[in-house]
């Protein structure tokens, strides 16, 4: 049934799912990072950031089958592009964090190897005496 | 862990920044990151990652607020997120190629800019209350007051390029690009101000994730102040988000450009 949105306010049930979604990800991470912070537990802290962190990308799934259920082509492949971005975020998030990892484990085994990409912005932005020393 | 005092000052910062940003339709890293860096001496790396999560905090509270209200242009919405989530890749992995003080003058740059387009059009009225007017596939309807406003949208490159600005810059700043979108989703593409803020929110969770993890996986992120930030910015957003519907739109337009130049100010002095 397609709604007329010059005739009523109520919002689709498109942006109904979309409210559901953002609400329980919101309200999770918040539960989640209140506990972590009043037990001073940095797991629970970290929990709730992820959950933070997914919700967004949970938004885009309803909106993809939201798309997909109204056969609205266009938009169906736009929300698939921006997933797809998201995707690639990840990726790079993964590569960074593995170089990360190996830098540090160098580090920790006294191997002369060269710095990961951020250890050298760190330096850059050191005042001179500091970097000398 | 820092101490309890500090804890609930940052709670505090969050709960002021997210009313604003939601009030707004900004997100509030815009507020958030100077007040970390220039106030509270928090180095600006981090406080960028802290913004960038407290943001989607905001965006994904004040978004549930105005989906009920239908003040989310989905279409659009989804349209934009095209150019803002490259943006915002692009920003994130950018951001370790400038060094802080170069951050500092993007950001006093930006604020200026913004402030001063919307100062400049802020008189200007984009519904129509023609009931035949054809909005096209990506314009919409806004009922306020017991009326129905039609509007299109103009300019749809103009609000290409601002959205890919807007992600750029989200990812370099750790702000969610709505003081970008909102001002010339507006002022250029004929939005009405209040759908303009509401699909900026709704998209902005996606444009700060999109660099948030990258800000995380490089280590970036302090658990205990983010987590301070985003706990007094969940609750603030949600009453921000209420609260814009209680304003008229040209007082909005003014508080928006009078906070951009004075937070652009006061980053140009702390760049000196």
């Amino acid at each position: 049934v397609t709604r007329d949105p010059r005739a009523t306010p109520e919002p689709s049930l498109l942006d109904r799912a979309l409210e559901v979604t953002l609400t329980t990800g919101v309200a999770l991470s918040f539960l989640l990072l209140l506990a972590g912070l009043v037990a001073q537990q940095t797991a629970l802290l970290g929990w709730g950031m992820l959950v933070l962190l997914a919700t967004p990308l949970f938004r885009v799934v309803i909106v993809t089958f939201g798309m997909l259920r109204r056969r609205d082509w266009l938009f169906f492949f736009l929300s698939l592009w921006v997933l797809a971005v998201l995707a690639s975020s990840l990726l790079v998030a993964a590569r960074l964090s593995r170089s990360r990892a190996a830098g540090a484990s160098a580090d920790a085994l006294g191997r002369d190897q060269p710095p990961p990409k951020g250890a050298r912005l760190q330096e850059r932005e050191r005042p001179g005496p500091e970097r000398r020393a | 862990m820092p101490e309890p005092t500090a804890l609930l000052l940052f709670t505090g910062v969050g709960a002021l920044t997210g009313l604003l940003g939601s009030l707004l339709g900004i997100g509030g890293g815009v507020l958030l990151v100077p007040l970390l860096t220039l106030a509270l001496g928090v180095p600006i790396r981090v406080a960028v990652a802290a913004s960038l999560i407290s943001v989607i905090a905001t965006a994904s509270a004040s978004a549930t607020v105005n989906l009920g209200r239908g003040l989310v242009n989905v279409r659009l919405g989804l349209a934009l997120e095209l150019a803002t989530s490259v943006g915002g890749l692009a920003g994130g992995v950018a951001a370790s190629l400038l060094t802080a003080r170069h951050l500092f003058q993007l950001f006093a740059a930006t604020l200026t800019a913004m402030g001063v387009l919307v100062l400049l059009r802020s008189g200007r009225r984009n519904v129509s209350a023609d009931p035949a007017l054809d909005v096209g596939r990506l314009g919409g309807w806004l009922h306020e007051a017991g009326r129905v406003y039609g509007y299109r949208v103009r300019r749809l490159p103009a609000a290409f390029a601002a959205s890919l600005a807007a992600g750029a810059v989200s990812g370099l700043l750790g702000i969610g690009g709505g003081i970008i979108k909102v001002p010339v989703l507006n002022t250029f593409c004929g939005v009405p101000i209040r759908v303009a803020a509401g699909t900026s929110t709704f998209m902005i969770g996606v444009t700060a994730a999109t660099s948030a993890v990258i800000y995380w996986a490089r280590g970036d992120v302090a658990l205990p102040l983010t987590a301070a930030v985003a706990l007094g910015s969940l609750p603030a957003s949600l009453l921000g988000a209420r609260l814009s519907d209680r304003l008229p739109a040209p007082l909005l337009k003014r508080l928006l450009a009078a906070l951009l130049l004075a937070v652009g100010a006061r980053m140009w002095i702390g760049t000196l």
